[in-house]
């Protein structure tokens, strides 16, 4: 009986290939983005540093870039974002950490029904409407009865860009004290511990590559935020940390210059690519050891 | 409270302190219970805040009218339908871009650096402040490509802002699907496209689309890149894609917000409740795509 | 019924049970035409699928050693075998299933109708399509019934009429008043059997 020979030999399509390459293309965009940015701010910083000095710049505490004389500080934004930033930190950081605890250890359907919609509103509301809230309400009927700040101040903005990350902070650091694996918590409750030393002693220690990768992932989301703090913060670059003054970030001078009538190649246009630089340096590096202490707490387990 | 002892008169070797500690922890709870009051406190003050402010400015006229220097007779018509066609251009851009991109990386990608370096690279890019995309943007788009402050290039930077969190969402939903949905599709002799595109896709449908549809709303709300991009903030005809200025509801919002009177606060809030009336008509959006595209799915 | 010995497959990886033979039974039916022939004078039916000397690894740990079976046309040829000791490896040498491992090596002779299934030129998925399998567990797509049925087909380019196709399956699998009036709903409704 004739065998026919069923066809096994058969070339992969080339309609299989292209498809495959394509896909790759726009996974290999992501790459193309990031030598983009960094060429972008990298060649026009050097322009920048042909003008004026770096170690003035890096080292600099006075920014006046649009009054003569013109000085280029960095450290004046550098510490107004950082102020914001801390503040938020420390308003974020408890209120997220004791979120997560909420939704991690005292789940009950009561809870999660409230507590998970409450953040992830919060997570979706634009920043733009962080900062109308920030000085139509926050700076004049509250802030400004309490400490007598004037309308614009790095703690209106470190308020509320710290309800902004929240969310960020409750989410990562649930995530972490979910992987604790349940024995190590029935060991501490058979010993006798209450709920509370539970999760003071077992949950905490154990999630805790967790929680600092969610408290750095926050940092760098409050540095590189901008329409919050431009509302709020208001545009006084000084090299100051109280919290109570007006300030300048980072962010907020690069939107400054922006809006401005400053020509194209004018030393203030291209300090703003020199701020952005130091911007992007700092938030990448903060991502870098976020993402660290995210491996170390996935692998933990 | 109970003491341990093995022979009597010597001290108790233990001091349970059950009473004290149980209150400790009823603190806790407390303490827990207070920083969501507190949150829930903001969440209303906010919302309050902004209908308070903006809901008497909120009439047909200000949303179907053209912009005005005077508060009492301005509109956001064109804001409304810069950021309709702003949302809609996102979307279409990242739609095959970010599936693309999570389908290689989930199901084609070999397990070598290259690998990983593309997978490092997409969550770097994740956390790049969006001013910073603002300035690529300025600088490739409008600049290098010579589009100039026109929508699309708004659209195309706030794509790349979106395009992160796209892909990590999708490569999610596309891990989620179960191997054996691989295995029958591949026994049946499909091809790795065939099994990709016929199984493995519509099954991770319903949380591919959700993370676009909110990423979508994300970029709704975002002005910062715009800013830089150059978007105007009084523009008195209807927005194209490609030529002339563009506006957006933030733009305005952040235009208006930085005057002290009065009415322009006023003006201000009621543009910001149009913003999250969108925003929410997405979020419902997205619920209804995910209990549409989820009706066979019972893993 | 002939009981034909088969070869020694390895247990899996813990080295306490023995290496089992694994006996291999035909069920041979009837060779076509063959009313005439006595029950003595059975002619073999031809051998569709032969494993020579097939061993399967997954990295440095084999699975399968040594095997060499066959089986032929109109029968139905068992794999019988302790928990582990291999019998699904083997079985998806058969459609290159274990390509999707990326450990996985197999050497020896694998033929089907006498071509190497792991030949240079072979692409796995015109194998698969040749060569079907019934999963252990049910594992229906997410799709209606209809279009669980019509995928198959589908994707390897059926150009008649669908319906109809679908219909026959179901009936061939006496399921199709069950569900002739639900064509439309979830697959996954459908559990076990």
């Amino acid at each position: 009986m004739a065998a026919q020979q069923i066809q096994l030999t058969r070339r992969r399509p080339w309609s299989e290939r292209i498809i495959e390459l394509l896909l790759f293309a726009a996974a290999a965009l992501g790459i193309l983005t990031t030598i983009g940015i960094v060429v972008i701010l990298v060649v026009q910083t050097l322009q920048f540093f042909q003008i004026v000095n770096p170690i003035d710049f890096l080292t600099g505490t006075v920014w006046s870039a649009s009054i003569q004389p013109y000085k280029f500080g960095v450290l004046a934004l550098v510490s107004g974002t950082l102020l914001v930033a801390i503040i938020a930190m420390l308003i974020g950081t408890p209120l997220g950490l004791l979120s997560a605890i909420l939704l991690s250890e005292y789940s009950s359907n009561r809870v999660r029904n409230v507590v998970k919609p409450v953040l992830e509103t919060i997570a979706g509301i634009p920043t733009i409407v962080l900062g109308f809230f920030a000085i139509n309400f926050l700076s004049p009927e509250i802030l400004q009865p309490l400490f007598g700040v004037g309308l614009f101040s790095a703690l209106a903005g470190g308020i509320v860009v710290g309800i902004l990350v929240t969310p960020l902070i409750a989410s990562i650091s649930e995530d972490a004290m979910r992987a604790v694996p349940r024995g190590l918590r029935e060991g501490a409750y058979a010993m006798g511990a209450t709920k509370f030393e539970v999760v003071r002693k077992v949950v905490l220690p154990a999630a805790v590559s967790g929680v600092m990768a969610s408290i750095i992932l926050a940092m760098s989301r409050a540095v590189g935020e901008t329409m919050a703090v431009v509302l709020a913060v208001g545009t006084f670059p000084q090299f100051s940390f109280n919290p109570l003054e007006s300030v300048q970030t980072m962010t907020a001078f690069i939107v400054q210059i922006v809006q401005g009538e400053t020509s194209q190649g004018s030393v203030q246009f291209l300090s703003l690519f020199a701020v952005a630089m130091v911007l992007f340096v700092m938030t990448f590096a903060l991502n870098i050891v976020s993402a660290w202490f995210v491996r170390r707490y996935r692998t933990a387990y | 409270m109970t003491t341990a002892t093995a022979t009597p008169g010597t001290q108790p070797r233990f001091e349970p302190a059950l009473m004290r500690r149980k209150m400790n922890g009823t603190i806790f709870y407390g303490a827990c219970l207070l920083a969501i009051a507190i949150l829930i406190l903001a969440l209303i003050a906010l919302l309050l805040n902004v209908v308070v402010v903006g809901l008497p400015w909120l009439d047909p006229q200000f949303i179907t009218g053209m912009p005005s220097r005077r508060p009492t007779q301005t509109g956001v018509f064109p804001a409304l339908i810069g950021s309709i066609q702003l949302a809609l251009i996102v979307g279409a851009i990242t739609f095959p871009i970010g599936i693309g991109a999570a389908v290689y990386l989930a199901e084609y990608a070999p397990d070598n650096r290259i690998t990983r370096l593309l997978q490092t690279n997409i969550s770097n890019l994740a956390g790049v402040p969006s001013i910073i995309y603002g300035i690529f943007g300025l600088a490739v788009f409008v600049r290098l490509l010579g589009l100039g402050p026109v929508l699309f290039s708004g659209a195309a930077t706030l794509a790349l802002v979106i395009l992160p969190l796209v892909i990590i969402a999708s490569i999610e939903a596309l891990k989620a699907v179960p191997q054996a949905q691989r295995e029958g599709a591949y026994a049946l002799g499909a091809s790795q496209w065939q099994m990709v595109r016929g199984s493995v896709l519509p099954a991770a449908a319903p949380g591919i689309m959700t993370g676009i549809i909110l990423a979508m709303a994300r970029a709704i709300g975002e002005a910062a890149p715009l800013v830089v991009i150059g978007a105007a903030t009084f523009v008195t005809s209807l927005p194209q894609p490609l030529q002339g200025g563009f506006t957006v509801l933030p733009i305005q919002v952040f235009n208006w917000a930085q005057r002290p009177q009065a009415d322009f606060q006023g003006v201000a809030a009621a543009a910001i409740i149009v913003i999250l009336v969108l925003i929410f008509i997405l979020n419902l959006l997205a619920l209804i795509v995910r209990a549409r595209l989820s009706r066979h799915i019972q893993w | 019924m002939n009981a034909q010995a088969g070869s020694t497959l390895d247990a899996t990886g813990d080295g306490h049970a023995p290496a089992t033979a694994i006996p291999t039974i035909r069920i041979a039916a009837d060779p076509v035409g063959g009313g005439a022939a006595s029950a003595t004078e059975r002619v073999p039916n031809e051998v569709v699928v032969e494993l020579r000397g097939v061993s399967c690894f997954y990295g440095s740990f084999r699975a399968v050693k040594d095997v060499s079976v066959t089986a032929a046309k109109r029968e139905v040829t068992a794999l019988i075998g302790p928990s582990g000791c291999g019998k699904t490896t083997l079985l998806r040498t058969l459609n290159r299933m274990n390509d999707l491992v990326p450990s996985f090596r197999a050497t020896g002779e694998i033929l089907l109708d006498g071509q190497d299934l792991y030949g240079k030129a072979v692409d796995p998925v015109a194998v698969r399509r040749r060569v079907g399998m019934v999963f252990q567990k049910p594992n229906p797509f997410p799709k209606s019934i209809y279009d669980n049925i019509a995928f198959g087909p589908k994707i390897n380019g059926y150009r008649g009429n669908m319906d109809e196709l679908v219909e026959q399956s179901l009936r061939k699998a006496a399921l199709w008043d069950e569900v002739k009036d639900k064509l439309k709903a979830s697959g996954m409704a459908l559990s076990g059997g």
